[in-house]
């Protein structure tokens, strides 16, 4: 190949990828669209088009409908797997293991157990609206995680097996709590608790909504202004540090964006697995490990998946919405499998 | 002063003194310097101190400045660090990963780094290692000798004036390692400080202007490989009784006969 023939073909691999991002970005408001089509109410694509258009202000049931029940449940779902997906991102890449994310790390696990202490000790926030305590709970209890492993990690001055051993080591002591918490539960919270677990989207409210949003654009730009950098990471940490790169510094800041994105997620809906791992592999066999393009690409990819989920948990099962965190998983469960043995079988 | 100075250096690793209060006669730019000695001597905990990848006591100065007080960016476009042979489970493409090392210095090397002269000279940098063809083959696909030449791309590409590479040739068949050898070589003749691990002492006695020769952190000798290279330094510093044998047009070979004094492992030299 001559050196023009490269760069032609380099320039047009470029270009597929980009599209590919913007094709991903067009599923996804696809896969929102369908959400809000799907439930067992019944309504055509029209009542749902005139219910929009009307507005939420207006008595009638199918405005009631859509703009209390389906809308924020549709829009629920996108960003929650934005924001897990661009968090399993941040964490695969700064870590460098594949396998890292909120889940497997422990986020999801101290969360849980923050909405468990809530739930069955009652004990919270004080001052805060009641609906909010399990969240604001969850949200403390996963921030603590992750600030835990960062401080225990940076004090022992470890690398990155050390940070994962760690994130492992916090998710099963959670887990032990959680079950503690579980065993000395009332029946009635119990059953709460175990719902919550399972993530579900049926909470959905337009203030938590805000909030994922408002954490989503917060954390982005950083996301994105990092990109480079974390791409060289991709070369290695001696390399990249070898470029100038602050490495440790770029790992506490993603970490820190990593706390934010699943905690806020992870609080509203309860423990979502999956997303946080498929999403970013989607996104990654999509459009490569160039991070300008593959973190709004991951975005795109979880949206798209907990939309999927999202329809399925409606579909599955007629007339019962299953937990989203179930059919997360069972959604995500195939993927992955597929993901590794094409992986397998490309090496 | 233009050069590389090192000053009472000393770098702690797991408790242990890996280089203990070293001092090198300064490395000018215009020679191939080469570092040799045996396993665990320090050599490329030396050259990632000098990279600023690890953390060290004592001074570490080029062209009078202190690598340190260079703010990173800056520094970055300094030092080209080419770290030990690694395998690469990145699916960036070759052509990518040069284009990333052009840009995420910051620096003078991020701004020129434009679209498409950053592809130019990208494939420039290729193109002088000789490995043009793999320009769009990802990292992960590569075999161990390309990726070696890859990291070499990958720090030329950046064309910093002190150039760092550890044991650059220890993947790479015998066309390879001459032809990594003699852009070395011809890159201290373009004016740039080049510092080099080597274990072959076939291949330092051949290509090094000076040869820096370290045993147990500290410098054992330096000078001209030929002025270096003796017997009784090889019994004291390597452990082996060899034979230095001059060929047809001078060339220093070193012949081994058999180790000498064998101890454990770990065991410290008498």
């Amino acid at each position: 190949m001559t050196a023009a023939q490269i760069l032609a073909s380099h320039r047009r691999q470029k270009h597929r990828r980009a599209w590919l991002v913007v094709a991903l970005a067009l599923a996804a408001f696809g896969a929102m669209l369908l959400d809000l089509c799907s439930g067992p109410a019944g309504l055509t694509l029209t009542q749902i088009r005139d219910a929009l258009l009307v507005g939420p202000e207006t008595s009638a049931t199918n405005s009631i409908i859509v703009w209390q029940v389906r809308l924020p449940v549709a829009v629920l779902a996108v960003l929650v797997g934005a924001l897990l997906s661009l968090a399993g991102t941040e964490m695969q890449t700064v870590l460098e293991n594949p396998l890292a994310e909120p889940f497997t790390l422990g986020v999801s696990a101290s969360a849980a157990l923050g909405a468990g202490v809530a739930l069955v000790l009652g004990l919270s926030v004080p001052g805060l609206p009641g609906h909010w305590a399990v969240s604001a709970n969850a949200f403390l209890f996963s921030l603590g995680a992750l600030g835990l492993l960062h401080l225990i990690s940076s004090l022992r001055g470890g690398g990155t097996e050390t940070v994962i051993l760690l994130g492992i080591a916090i998710n099963f002591t959670a887990a032990a709590l959680l079950a503690l918490v579980q065993f000395i539960a009332s029946p009635d919270a119990l059953q709460q608790l175990v719902f919550w677990t399972m993530g579900s989207l049926a909470s959905a409210r337009w203030d938590g909504i805000a909030m994922l949003a408002l954490v989503l654009a917060a954390c982005l730009p950083f996301s994105l202004r990092a990109a480079w950098q974390m791409t060289a990471l991709r070369l290695g940490s001696d390399r990249a540090e070898a470029f100038g790169l602050n490495v440790a510094r770029l790992r506490r800041f993603a970490l820190i964006r990593v706390s934010l994105l699943a905690g806020a997620a992870v609080s509203l809906v309860g423990v979502i697995g999956f997303v946080g791992l498929a999403g970013p592999h989607m996104a990654r066999l999509a459009v490569g490990e160039d991070h300008r393009l593959l973190l709004p690409a991951s975005v795109f990819a979880g949206a798209l998946l907990t939309s999927l989920a999202s329809v399925a948990a409606k579909m599955l099962v007629p007339g019962i919405l299953l937990p989203l965190g179930i059919v997360t998983s069972l959604v995500g469960l195939p993927i992955f499998f597929l993901l590794i043995l094409t992986r397998g079988g490309r090496r | 002063m233009k050069g590389l100075a090192i000053a009472g250096l000393t770098v702690i690793r797991d408790r242990a003194r890996v280089i203990d209060g070293l001092d090198l006669p300064p490395i000018q730019p215009g020679a191939l310097t080469v570092l040799a000695g045996p396993n665990a001597a320090g050599k490329s905990t030396l050259l990632r101190s000098i990279a600023q990848v690890l953390p060290y006591r004592g001074e570490i100065t080029l062209g009078g400045r202190d690598l340190r007080q260079i703010p990173a960016a800056e520094r970055a476009a300094l030092i080209g660090f080419m770290p030990q042979q690694s395998a690469s489970g990145s699916d960036l493409s070759v052509l990518d990963s040069l284009i990333v090392a052009l840009h995420s210095g910051g620096g003078l090397a991020g701004r020129l780094a434009g679209g498409r002269s950053a592809e130019h000279r990208a494939l420039a940098a290729l193109d002088r290692v000789g490995v043009m063809e793999l320009a769009l083959r990802p990292l992960s696909h590569l075999s161990g000798g390309q990726m070696q030449l890859v990291a070499l791309a990958q720090v030329l590409v950046r064309d910093p004036p002190l150039i760092l590479l550890d044991e650059p040739t220890s993947a790479l068949d015998m066309a390879r390692s001459h032809r990594v050898l003699s852009i070395a070589r011809a890159l201290a003749r373009e004016g740039k400080t080049v510092i080099a691990v080597l274990h072959d002492l076939a291949h330092a006695a051949r290509w090094a202007d000076r040869l820096l020769v370290l045993s147990q952190g500290r410098l054992a000798i330096s000078g001209s490989p030929s002025e270096v290279l003796r017997p009784e330094l090889l019994a004291r510093v390597w452990d082996v009784s060899a034979r230095i044998e001059r060929a047809s047009r001078g060339d220093v070979m070193v012949l081994v006969d058999g180790e000498i004094r064998p101890r454990p492992e770990g065991q410290p030299r008498a």
